[in-house]
């Protein structure tokens, strides 16, 4: 931390490596689809340039950049739409009596049809595997509402599942 | 599917569908659950099939996302282009830039400025008989000149209607080492482009590109330009008449006292201060002479 501080090359370098995909991935989830690699880029920018927090408090700082970059673009691209259309052409084409994992398409569109705050969370915590309490520091909500969200999240999505013929063992 | 255990006061489900995905999802430990799901085997696959469910909806969204290709996270990467300026060496200490700046630029540029001014207080007590420097010199001028420190009889001293212009262009010019008559492009950033019209001494190139020390002179204006101060000239400055050049024929007196009441436009040229001058609209390059 204390060489990102110092703006060494190299402990930039380490950061993007670690965190460029995670960051794409979250990006790409929140609904900033065409032009993602330019969000993730600004991203790191802002980062770069920003003062770095503590350690304790940076990994929460960190994902507030992303998310905000997310809400930034998409508040000027119209992105939910262009979340629906991504995900449309990205869906594999099967029909919906015979789904088959990992490519629901439902529940491409389930995910689609969720709020962008319900979205965020199931982002950080599915692709950045983050606890609870990181994800409200992220979003600057209670660990409360976090488990609110997570939880309507994810019986929307398992409901989609399920009405899509989604079958589990046992 | 009934559930198996049921809330005592209300005889509702006592461990419904809400709570398991809560469990599912690592919200609570919830040991009252974990225990009931072991004397229950009902329960157990309800659990289960919710933990399944969730996992599967976990995959599903990570599957959701295209992965990235191999090179993502290759910095040299054409993607990457706008991230490569911060991957440079870190800037130097502040403290050491500003002395730096300060010694190489605006230290000069104040001298400079204060020649300048005084030159220009001394034409325009030649054109209406005796002047109050301190009245003509501009403010930014002034600025520089306290913080350079005092100049003897440039402060507050009535200064003569003395010299001529050729004259007072001549020490002026003797500062630089090259001089040139140039139109001014739009400023792009702190850097200004100006086209050389003409060279009025040394040699330069045909474009010169200056780093702006204050504001970008006008676009489309000509300017004379002082380039690469002569550190002994400056060094050995005096409150002397030190004004810009001369237009021949008919336009130096209002050409004189356009540049009398402008204010110089500072710049820094290849790490050395550097002036401009705005003449009057219509100036014809051709009849700008040096003496």
């Amino acid at each position: 931390m204390d060489r990102l501080r110092r703006q060494q090359p190299e402990a930039r370098a380490e950061l993007f490596r670690r965190y460029a995909p995670q960051a794409r991935r979250i990006l790409f989830l929140q609904g900033f689809c065409e032009e993602v690699d330019d969000a993730v880029q600004e991203v790191f920018i802002k980062v770069y340039r920003a003062k770095i927090p503590a350690e304790v408090t940076f990994l929460a700082w960190f994902y507030r950049v992303i998310l905000n970059t997310g809400r930034d673009q998409g508040r000027r691209r119209k992105t939910r739409r262009g979340l629906m259309d991504k995900l449309h052409q990205i869906a594999p084409e099967v029909s919906t009596d015979a789904p088959s994992a990992p490519a629901d398409p439902a529940l491409r569109l389930a995910l689609a049809d969720l709020s962008p705050e319900l979205r965020e969370c199931v982002a950080l915590r599915f692709f950045a595997d983050l606890p609870l309490d990181a994800i409200a520091a992220a979003q600057d909500i209670p660990v409360g509402t976090v488990k609110s969200r997570l939880h309507g999240a994810m019986k929307h999505l398992r409901r989609t599942l399920t009405e899509s013929g989604f079958e589990h063992d046992g | 599917m009934a559930d198996d255990t049921t809330d005592e006061m209300t005889g509702a489900p006592a461990f419904d569908d809400d709570r398991l995905q809560a469990f599912a999802l690592g919200f609570d430990d919830d040991p009252r659950l974990v225990a009931a799901a072991a004397a229950d085997e009902g329960l157990r696959r309800r659990l289960d099939a919710v933990r399944a469910e969730v996992e599967q909806v976990a995959a599903q969204v990570r599957a959701a996302v295209p992965s990235p290709d191999e090179r993502y996270t290759d910095l040299s990467d054409p993607r990457w282009a706008g991230l490569q300026e911060l991957f440079a060496a870190p800037p130097p200490a502040k403290s050491r830039g500003r002395a730096s700046l300060w010694l190489r630029v605006l230290a000069p540029a104040a001298v400079v400025l204060v020649a300048v001014a005084v030159g220009l207080a001394v034409i325009n007590g030649q054109k209406s008989g005796t002047v109050a420097v301190n009245s003509s010199v501009p403010a930014a001028a002034k600025a520089s000149s306290e913080a350079a420190g005092p100049l003897t009889g440039a402060g507050t001293d009535v200064i003569d209607r003395t010299g001529d212009y050729a004259q007072a262009l001549s020490e002026q010019v003797d500062q630089f080492a090259l001089v040139v008559l140039a139109k001014a492009k739009a400023a792009s950033g702190a850097f200004q482009r100006f086209v050389v019209v003409r060279i009025l001494k040394g040699h330069g190139p045909d474009v010169v590109r200056l780093r702006v020390a204050d504001r970008p002179a006008d676009t489309g204006r000509l300017q004379v330009l002082f380039l690469r101060p002569l550190m002994g000239g400056i060094a050995e400055i005096s409150p002397e008449p030190t004004p810009a050049p001369v237009p021949s024929a008919a336009d130096t007196t209002s050409t004189l006292e356009a540049l009398a009441v402008g204010v110089p436009i500072m710049y820094s040229y290849q790490g050395e201060a550097a002036m401009a001058r705005e003449l009057p609209a219509g100036t014809d390059p051709a009849a700008v002479n040096l003496p």
